[in-house]
């Protein structure tokens, strides 16, 4: 059955359901044909290369992966990881990825830095035995020249790593077949994030959240047969006060699900599992690798990593683009950056009377009641539910 | 005790003494100079300071200037400062505190007649918080921020013996294109300074405070190795944290140089006199982690009770083991990158941090170990598969809300008398 029978038969929403919530499956599928799988850990690792090299790029979200204890680690004193990393390591260390072939490990955030070095180490020692083959993407994010050369060679040397794993080789034009892939992809998300910022907005954030994490997952041609299935059926126009989500990676629903819950319709947020990931798409350039490293050096900035005036301009900014009504910062406990940016984008969204709440919560977020006292205030600010 | 209190340091030392004295004639006169139009730079501890040191832009460390705010006992109302403003008052607490202090508006009580307005902040893209944190502060006081790129190195097998091979073999032990990009970071950070200062960047001057630095780096060696093996220690690390710190800062300058010295001379001399910083000694600890900078005679109490001393702390086993990058005629700014490129990886990447502290507590012949709010799986692992038991606490230094002096002490007591005890007796007896 082809990708666009997949989703005649079943309907584009079911494919992404299924794939965002099962991307074991979805591996397990590819793998049966004789394909590899390489899970990828954060959104600044550039995923094309590992499509290009013929593997499958999956994009892997903690909060799926189950609770933090779930897998087995040494035992004495605590790694001391964040809780979203915790999970990782215990996934990859007790075998629940064993559906990956290889890992990679991007820099999005230093907490990632800290799980490969813990990762690395585990190994050294001993205690990783069931560790797939894994590297670190050390992508530097600083606009220069000395960065852009960098980044360059650490692209380089990751084809190289890959073509290990792949056991094959890869050629310049294997890589721009993969950029046109990533660029289509990025076409038809941009058409809809075009649905979702119409007044009034045709897809809540859940659906889009769920969208994201099924293209992260799916082989090209079924996540193309996907968003096509969207634009070509979307949904109903939704009612309710706009609102942009900011601050942590939303990797799973709940959140949102709390806030929408409420009246409130998501339509965008700034952080790496929604909009940033298609919000720009691969520069054309006579070597395929140089606009692929741009992309990922010069796209949208990440909080843990940008700027504090980059990011508040971006946050702001995107605000505005989505046409929101308020700002929800909703960031987790063990997140070091996003809270820094709380006051810089409340002054640039002051002028437009747009409200930024933030809202601190534990991860993985099981108890919504702090989600639902901010939306709370979120109304209030807003003149209240029957404003 | 009463909260935000602290336990005063019994002084061990004339050294750290005027040491400290000399620090507040400095800041004195750096105040002076910024008044009279000067420029001034605030530095993270990773920050290339040898780069300032040579075109005579005079700068603080960050690190040092929360110690002062926490020994002021001023950390607190920092951070409710920063509270107030809308920001964290739990996320990069130990960098945070200046900016706390600066936005508490309190000239009047700011530690040590408080900080010149500085022009420029300096420092690595190496914490999620860090990059954001000092462009808020720069924007806070109208100063140029210069971020600086740090590296990770991705080799799945990476040789641990750095302190080793760093000094001597540091452009084959540390990968090119680590080292090629910090010369470019390096360059331009020169070629910025140059044009925003008014400054001169001088070669000569700069192979001198490179050199003058390596020299520094070798009288720690020197005390470093010398507490380690003396039985009983001359000095305690509550002193040697205070009178290797200052001097740290100053990298690069013949005051650093020659205080380095001064210290060596003085322990030196106890030694030889027999001086011990616990005549009694029984037990000796190794304290991991930053210090307790508003309660460093917490350290001392365990002298009396126990006959407990803390002998080694990373401010001089990083003075000893880190910074040293010999120039061999090789190129300085290069040599200087290659002491920028893997700084803080010793103690924040496992399998640097486990190894040396292994290493370190060997040398100084550690009974057991307390670690203060670090991420110390490995280094833990690697001490207790070696018969060196560890206290492990997860707290910030700077934060009394997570640690207090009483509930320590009586962790701290249990764990000597069960855990370590045994161990120093059997090292008493071989």
């Amino acid at each position: 059955m082809t990708a666009s029978q997949v989703i005649e038969a079943h309907g584009w929403l079911d494919v992404a359901t299924h794939a965002y919530e099962h991307p074991g499956v979805v591996a397990s599928e590819w793998r049966e044909q004789g394909g590899k799988v390489v899970g990828v850990i954060g959104h600044d690792v550039p995923s094309e290369l590992v499509a290009a090299c013929g593997m499958l790029p999956i994009r892997l979200a903690p909060s799926r992966l189950g609770p933090p204890g779930a897998g087995r680690l040494p035992s004495g004193p605590d790694l001391r990881l964040t809780p979203d990393c915790q999970v990782l390591l215990e996934a990859i260390v007790s075998g629940g990825l064993d559906w990956i072939d290889a890992l990679v490990i991007g820099r999005d955030s230093e907490s990632y830095t800290k799980l490969f070095y813990v990762l690395r180490e585990l190994v050294s020692v001993g205690i990783g035995s069931s560790v797939p083959p894994f590297w670190f993407y050390d992508l530097l994010r600083l606009p220069t020249h000395a960065s852009a050369r960098y980044n360059r060679f650490r692209a380089r040397e990751f084809v190289e790593v890959l073509k290990g794993w792949s056991g094959s080789t890869v050629s310049e034009d294997e890589i721009r077949r993969a950029v046109d892939e990533s660029n289509a992809t990025c076409a038809l998300m941009a058409r809809i994030a075009d649905l979702r910022r119409s007044r009034p907005p045709c897809l809540s954030g859940v659906t889009a959240l769920t969208l994201v994490g099924a293209a992260a997952t799916l082989p090209f041609p079924a996540r193309q047969a996907m968003l096509r299935g969207l634009l070509d059926d979307p949904p109903p126009p939704l009612a309710g006060k706009r609102v942009m989500v900011s601050g942590s990676p939303q990797d799973q629903l709940g959140v949102y699900r709390a806030i929408e819950a409420e009246g409130l319709v998501v339509v965008g947020e700034d952080h790496d599992w929604g909009d940033r990931s298609s919000a720009m798409s691969i520069p054309e350039t006579p070597n395929p690798l140089d606009g692929l490293v741009d992309r990922y050096h010069l796209g949208p900035p990440g909080s843990a990593r940008g700027g504090l005036a980059e990011r508040c301009r971006y946050s702001a900014g995107h605000a505005a683009l989505v046409g929101a009504d308020a700002v929800l910062q909703v960031v987790f406990e063990h997140d070091e950056a996003s809270e820094w940016e709380l006051p810089g984008v409340r002054d640039l969204l002051a002028e437009t009377g747009v409200p930024v709440v933030p809202v601190r919560i534990a991860w993985p977020p099981a108890d919504d009641s702090a989600i639902g006292r901010s939306v709370d205030e979120v109304w209030h600010a807003l003149g209240g539910r029957d404003g | 005790m009463a909260e935000g209190i602290g336990i005063r340091r019994r002084g061990e030392l004339a050294v750290t003494r005027d040491i400290v004295n000399h620090q507040r004639e400095w800041l004195s006169e750096v105040r002076e100079r910024v008044a009279g139009g000067e420029p001034f730079a605030v530095l993270s501890a990773d920050a290339p300071h040898e780069i300032y040191r040579a075109m005579d832009i005079p700068y603080v460390v960050v690190q040092w200037w929360s110690s002062i705010i926490a020994a002021k006992q001023r950390a607190p109302k920092a951070l409710a400062a920063l509270k107030e403003a809308g920001y964290p008052d739990d996320r990069e607490q130990y960098n945070a505190l200046g900016l706390g202090e600066l936005l508490l508006d309190e000239p009047a009580g700011a530690p040590w007649g408080g900080l010149p307005t500085p022009t420029i902040f300096q420092a690595p893209m190496a914490t999620d918080g860090m990059r954001k944190l000092f462009e808020l502060w720069a924007r806070e006081t109208g100063a140029a921020f210069y971020p600086i790129e740090h590296t990770i190195d991705p080799r799945p097998d990476l040789p641990t013996d750095w302190w080793e091979r760093l000094p001597h073999h540091w452009d084959e032990f540390l990968p090119h294109e680590r080292l090629r990009l910090m010369v470019e970071e390096l360059t331009g950070l020169v070629r910025v300074l140059e044009e925003t200062t008014g400054k001169t960047f001088s070669e000569s001057r700069f192979i001198e405070v490179m050199t003058l630095a390596n020299e520094q780096s070798e009288w720690s060696r020197r005390t470093r190795d010398l507490i380690a093996a003396s039985v009983p220690v001359p000095v305690s690390a509550a002193e040697t944290m205070t009178a290797t710190m200052i001097p740290q800062w100053h990298r690069g300058s013949p005051w650093g140089r020659d205080a380095a010295r001064g210290l060596f001379d003085e322990v030196a001399a106890r030694h030889e006199a027999g001086q011990a910083a616990c005549p009694d000694e029984r037990i000796r600890l190794m304290w991991l982690g930053r210090a307790l900078w508003s309660s460093l005679g917490f350290y001392q109490q365990f002298e009396r009770r126990h006959g407990a001393v803390f002998v080694w702390s990373m401010y001089l086993g990083l003075a000893a083991d880190a910074y040293l990058r010999y120039l061999d005629g090789r190129d300085p700014l290069r040599a200087l990158a290659a002491r920028f490129v893997p700084m803080g990886e010793e103690i924040r990447m496992p399998s640097w941090s486990a190894a040396w502290h292994l290493k370190e507590a060997k040398l100084h012949q550690v009974d057991g170990v307390v670690s203060f709010g670090e991420d110390d799986f490995f280094s833990s692992r690697l001490l207790e598969q070696a018969g060196i038991p560890v206290f492990s606490i997860a707290a910030s230094n700077v934060d009394r809300r997570t640690w207090d002096e009483d509930s320590l002490s009586v962790a701290l007591d249990e764990f000597i008398e069960v855990r370590v005890r045994p161990v120093a007796a059997r090292r008493a007896s071989s």
